[in-house]
């Protein structure tokens, strides 16, 4: 991406001392002290007539002085100098943020852009990477037309205003089928040659439990051997998130376990304040009406390549917020917070307790008796990662490719091994080892949530078997055993 | 957007196997082969006893195979494969001479600082003698570093026993007491006929606080070795297991391994039974 050239313009004085007053508060004290102190030093030095004169002892000793707060007023003016240059440099590039406030969960609004802008963004990315985002699809049957997550090739394709999208975006990152390696077999030798698919690639519009899935998958990819397909993939993809004002439909959790605000794991997060806020407040450009540039949506980059992505837009479409704008911000949130009504009859933090001590409960027979084994809910699931690697073979059978496919836990042969056995025979036990692995286990193994509330496995149950109601039905048998 | 538009290579690339070079192949038993290989630069493999390896038929597949020699024997190391799917089916066409691929060593092994100067209890069943074998030769290797050492080794039949000609050197040797049984024998088999832990009448009585044992087998028979040492005083955290599991990636992502929260490649496959309290997969 281009930058635009510097030019300094008049605001940035402006905006220098507010950075340095709200992000160097101890700027503030050390100039002012140390200089204060130096030219009082001096001016004692100078203007009190001795009166016999100094000793060679003083002398030294007021030497030192000197030379020590010299030292130190520079030191604090230079520290000075490299705050301001930083700022400067910061503000120089086209459209700039300084320092915002941040919201306890480590939200920001970093500045105010239209759809427009946006648009306009969108497809300045779409010149150097491969543009990914919701679209609409209707099926055959007359049903409502539901979001998929495709490649598009115009930014007006990808559907910002989407509820759901049927799958995650998981997709992208682990493709239901890769190919891991191409291989060659001549004369007993062979050779194996890894693919690694390192095309850039962006997502655009992705909700925060996705950006949590997605953060999920990176440490199991990540940690211990890392997954070099998974990563370059990864490295390659840029995230442009949205936040949901309310839930995206009935029956979501992710108000309970948190994840739905999410202050990382994108590049840009966009905020469709217009959504509940009233925001032709807004103080920088006119949002809504005929003559309005758009409506305008909230922004917080994630990621300094976000940033830059911003830098050399239209202008006239982009505004720092300040003051108003940051209580239209603080309001959105207030509203978006009273929008996700509590669906867990439990703490969530309670949940890996409850799970742990649900081992031996009827509930999984009971539920599991209608379980067809279809693995439509690991197909659906943004965290769900688990694949199985098979060869294919090209003709002549010199060379083939190792493949890598999703793979899912409820499916019957998922833990057999040779020989026949079958650690997890009975669809029961399949089904307790997805929901402990879902509510318990993926956040003790990584650290992160290993289920986001994105309500798509209830969606998409063959046999109307849902995540949640199994969650507080053993809730309720917690509270009975008195645990 | 298939991926195979565009290559770039990584030579460190996880999933990628190196050819080993075959340089013997042993029948044991009209179902498994024991194959010795040996990289093509001449190091060694760098493995702990109870580590696997991922083979590589390429065009076939891949599967998971414990090591069964010791890295005592640094030279070489050897792989037993019971002929049961396409690709063990794959491995056994191929002879002497010939390549294969290799990913590992891949795992947790034994931890033989654990073992040394302490006596030594081995219960093996049906062809998990071949994990238990790098511990084995290992312990043979080192006598004087170990304890007493008791082996004891179950098969369905005599015609299944892996590593025969071993086993008589271990009966042989006095500094082992190997006990040896069958589930069931017909004909000239002369020895016990049980199931393994009937064999552990013949052991003298353990000194419990320096004794550590080694459960390596079938799911059936775990659960009931492992009930015969807790009956004999022997804590938990003295008991080791190897825990055979479906192993597709090994290092720990594809999911299929899993054992509760723990994966079987990368946690293990040789537990401590104390780590596996409330792990109920594991023994159930």
């Amino acid at each position: 991406m281009q930058h635009p050239p510097v030019n300094s313009k008049p605001r940035s004085l402006g905006r220098v001392l507010c950075a340095i007053f709200f992000g160097h508060p101890q700027v503030i004290v050390l100039v002012p002290l140390s200089i204060g102190i130096l030219v009082h030093a001096i001016v004692r030095l100078t203007h009190e007539e001795p009166t016999h004169g100094f000793t060679p002892a003083e002398l030294v000793r007021c030497a030192g002085v000197l030379t020590a707060l010299t030292m130190f007023a520079g030191l604090s003016i230079f520290y000075l100098v490299i705050v301001i240059m930083g700022i400067l440099q910061k503000s120089g590039n086209g459209n700039s943020v300084t320092a915002t406030r941040s919201t306890t969960e480590g939200l920001r609004l970093d500045c105010i852009i239209t759809r427009k802008f946006l648009l306009e963004r969108i497809a300045e990315l779409g010149k150097s990477r491969t543009l990914i985002g919701p679209v609409a699809r209707s099926d055959s049957h007359g049903h409502a037309p539901q979001h998929f997550y495709e490649v598009v090739k115009r930014p007006d394709e990808i559907a910002l205003d989407f509820g759901y999208c049927v799958y995650g975006p998981k997709g992208v990152l682990l493709p239901a089928r890769e190919t891991l390696l191409q291989f060659d077999r001549v004369d007993g030798q062979f050779k194996a040659r890894a693919c690694i698919d390192d095309r850039p690639t962006a997502i655009v519009g992705v909700h925060p439990c996705d950006l949590h899935a997605i953060e999920t998958l990176d440490v199991v990819f990540r940690d211990g051997p890392s997954d070099t397909h998974y990563l370059t993939r990864r490295e390659n993809t840029f995230i442009v998130g949205i936040d949901c004002a309310r839930p995206c439909t009935d029956g979501v959790f992710c108000g309970d376990i948190g994840t739905n605000l999410a202050a990382g794991g994108f590049d840009v997060m966009l905020y469709p304040l217009f959504d509940v806020v009233d925001a032709s407040a807004l103080r920088g450009f006119k949002c809504v009406g005929p003559e309005s540039n758009g409506r305008c949506l909230g922004a917080m980059f994630g990621t300094e390549a976000g940033r830059r992505w911003f830098e050399g837009g239209p202008k006239e479409d982009f505004y720092i917020p300040e003051g108003k704008d940051i209580e239209i911000f603080d309001a959105y949130l207030d509203q978006k917070r009273e929008a996700f009504p509590q669906e867990i009859e439990a703490d969530w933090k309670d949940v890996p307790r409850i799970l742990g001590r649900s081992y031996d409960s009827l509930l999984w027979k009971a539920t599991s008796n209608r379980c067809y084994s279809c693995g439509s809910c690991n197909l659906v699931c943004p965290t769900c990662y688990c694949f199985d690697i098979q060869d294919e073979n090209d003709l002549p059978v010199e060379s083939g490719r190792r493949e890598r496919t999703w793979d899912g836990c409820m499916l019957r042969e998922f833990a057999s091994v040779a020989g026949g056995h079958n650690f997890r025979d009975a669809s029961a036990n399949r089904l307790r080892h997805r929901i402990l692995r879902k509510g318990a286990w993926i956040q003790q193994q990584t650290g992160h949530h290993g289920c986001v509330g994105c309500g798509r496995c209830d969606r998409a149950c063959t046999a109307q078997i849902s995540i949640k109601q199994i969650m507080n039905q053993l809730a309720e048998e917690a509270r009975h055993a008195g645990n | 957007m298939l991926a195979t538009e565009l290559q770039v290579d990584s030579p460190l690339d996880v999933y990628r196997p190196r050819p080993a070079r075959v340089i013997d192949v042993e029948r044991l038993t009209p179902l498994e082969n024991r194959f010795r290989l040996e990289w093509p630069d001449g190091r060694s493999l760098g493995h702990a006893p109870g580590q696997f390896v991922q083979v590589s038929m390429l065009g076939v597949g891949e599967c998971p195979i414990s090591i069964c020699s010791s890295p005592t024997r640094s030279e070489y190391f050897e792989l037993t494969v019971r002929r049961v799917g396409a690709v063990t089916s794959a491995i056994h066409q191929i002879e002497k001479g010939d390549l294969i691929g290799i990913r590992g060593p891949l795992g947790r092994g034994f931890d033989i600082e654990r073992f040394v100067g302490r006596d030594i209890v081995i219960v093996a069943g049906g062809c998990a003698l071949a994990p238990a074998r790098s511990l084995i030769q290992y312990i043979m290797d080192e006598r004087p570093r170990f304890g007493e050492f008791h082996l004891l080794y179950g098969a369905r039949s005599p015609e299944e026993l892996l590593f025969r000609d071993e086993i008589v050197t271990w009966e042989r040797d006095e500094s082992v007491s190997c006990h040896v049984t069958v589930d069931r024998a017909a004909g000239s088999w002369k020895g016990n006929v049980g199931v393994v832990t009937t064999l552990f009448g013949r052991l003298p009585k353990f000194d419990k606080p320096n004794t550590r044992a080694v459960v390596i087998g079938p799911p059936v028979m775990f659960k009931f070795v492992v009930m015969e040492l807790l009956a004999r005083g022997i804590p938990q955290k003295q008991i080791y297991c190897s825990l055979e599991r479906r192993m597709k990636c090994g290092i720990g992502k594809c999911g299929h391994c899993q054992v509760n929260h723990l994966y079987a490649c990368q946690d293990g496959p040789v537990f401590n039974l104390a780590e596996l309290t409330n792990v109920r997969e594991a023994i159930e």
